[in-house]
């Protein structure tokens, strides 16, 4: 009976983890998405690439710098230590944040490739029928780019939810706090026990991949991630 | 009220240089060929686009002075494009009331049910863009441009991505337009059948700048025989009928021209 509640525990706390980081995610990208889509500045290359960034690093390494980040000596340890929340290190909030940095290609590009979509001589139209530019993002840009946002919740939520790395840095294997589906896997493999870790493993496998054969299935266009 | 319009504006390979005072009702045409800066006329009259130098005003309107630039959204115009541009995530009756719902209070609106009948598009009002013919996505545009209740109607070359039949379609349309309000239209075109049918005035442009205006009566007839020698303004049905014109000889020539000046120069 413990092995089933603290597996459940692991899988509560692997969903409510990707569904907080999905939401922050889908806020951030929004805005992102559509600078990146709509800019000429020159500085559109460099934060593409640091966008992309968690794709192609070692997620240990994201893991290292964010918990050099989030220590007591680094900049964001000594912002939430000045405003009292103390250090996020092998806490949920601190699993939160370092997940948003690790997911956040995966929310931005599919975003973004939906708004890069939209006919800009949709958006001229919508001008001349007395749409301000805000009133053109929600009622223009917003609704035709649908199916890339339902990509970016599909993909942001089950990229969380498949981290390992970065969870092991920052946050450790703290039980109902850090310790996630993927750690609690790793564990169990650790102490040799292969029959509980497969019928959590199992679990992962068929949720990621019936995630992505909704996405392929539904909506081709958009579900490609570019490195 | 009047409409006064001047541009100094870069263009591809040439500079536009325009300076117009335009009837306040009626059709005015604007008649050029692909490249003479007809679109781009219309375009900054409508603030679509920025010029380097620039003036627009309608009637008591400045929409463009030395100081101020309004935007697109906050100018009184209804803007038809050569593609219909239906915002495809709504139905047709959803894309009329995107301009309703954003219009201006007009002295003398246009009824938004006076202009569904009018385009004869009541029986589509539930479809969606895409499940439209060409020409009756053109008809939904022009109804949701009418919508707006704008002080001025342009059109750029609405027909134009039409086939020959459907253009014979549309057009009555958009001569009926007038029964609907006497606010003023610009339609830029390069085809002088349209002309021939919707001008009041017309303007000639070439290479963005103008070269006649007049209203039609005075200028139809001398760009109809115009376009038989140098061929500037043409579609393809005239191309053909050039074609056949330069293939005569001069005496040939002289008389087909006679022809046309008697029977009020019909191509």
């Amino acid at each position: 009976m413990f092995e089933f509640s603290s597996n459940a525990q692991a899988i509560f706390l692997t969903i409510k983890l990707a569904t907080i980081v999905t939401c922050i995610l889908l806020i951030i990208a929004a805005p992102l998405a559509w600078w990146l889509s709509i800019t000429h500045s020159k500085l559109k290359p460099m934060i593409e690439a640091l966008v992309a960034l968690p794709i192609v690093l070692p997620p240990s390494v994201l893991g290292f710098y964010l918990l050099l980040a989030m220590g007591p000596q680094g900049a964001i340890g000594q912002l939430t230590q000045y405003i009292g929340l103390g250090s996020l290190t092998f806490t949920f909030t601190g699993l939160v944040i370092a997940s948003v940095f690790y997911s956040l290609p995966f929310v931005v590009q599919p975003i973004q490739t939906a708004f890069n979509m939209i006919d800009q001589s949709l958006l001229e139209a919508a001008a001349t029928l007395k749409a301000n530019a805000w009133d053109r993002f929600l009622s223009i840009v917003l609704p035709l780019a649908k199916p890339g946002f339902l990509t970016a919740s599909v993909l942001g939520f089950a990229h969380t939810m498949g981290e390992f790395g970065v969870v092991l840095m920052i946050g450790g294997s703290i039980p109902g706090s850090t310790r996630v589906v993927s750690v609690q896997i790793y564990d169990y493999v650790e102490a040799l026990e292969y029959g509980k870790a497969h019928e959590l493993a199992i679990v992962l496998l068929a949720f990621s991949f019936l995630a992505l054969l909704f996405l392929y299935t539904y909506n081709r266009k958009i579900a490609t991630i570019r490195i | 009220m009047s409409i006064q319009l001047q541009f100094q504006h870069q263009y591809s390979s040439f500079d536009l240089s325009l300076t117009l005072d335009l009837p306040s009702d009626g059709i005015s045409v604007v008649l050029g060929e692909s490249g003479s800066g007809k679109t781009t006329l219309l375009r900054l009259i409508a603030g679509l686009e920025k010029p380097k130098v620039g003036r627009v005003q309608i009637g008591e309107a400045i929409w463009q002075d030395a100081h101020n630039f309004l935007p697109a959204h906050q100018r009184s115009v209804g803007f038809v494009f050569q593609e219909a541009r239906l915002f495809p995530h709504l139905s047709v009756l959803q894309n009329i009331q995107y301009a309703a719902k954003r219009s201006q209070q007009n002295q003398q609106p246009i009824l938004i049910d006076d202009a569904i009948a009018c385009m004869q598009i009541s029986h589509l009002l539930d479809r969606k863009p895409e499940h439209l013919s060409g020409g009756e996505q053109q008809r939904v545009a022009i109804t949701r441009a009418l919508a707006t209740q704008p002080s001025i109607l342009l059109m750029d070359e609405p027909l134009a991505s039409l086939d020959e039949a459907l253009k014979e379609e549309i057009l009555p349309y958009i001569a009926s337009i007038r029964t609907l309000t006497n606010m003023p239209m610009v339609y830029v075109t390069h085809a002088l059948n349209e002309a021939k049918l919707l001008a009041d005035f017309v303007l000639n442009i070439h290479e963005g700048r103008q070269v006649r205006a007049g209203t039609a009566a005075e200028l139809m007839p001398f760009l109809i025989t115009n376009t038989l020698y140098d061929g500037s303004v043409l579609n393809a049905e005239e191309k053909q009928l050039l074609r056949f014109f330069r293939a005569q000889s001069e005496t040939a020539k002289a008389d087909i021209l006679k022809t046309l000046k008697t029977t009020g120069h019909q191509l």
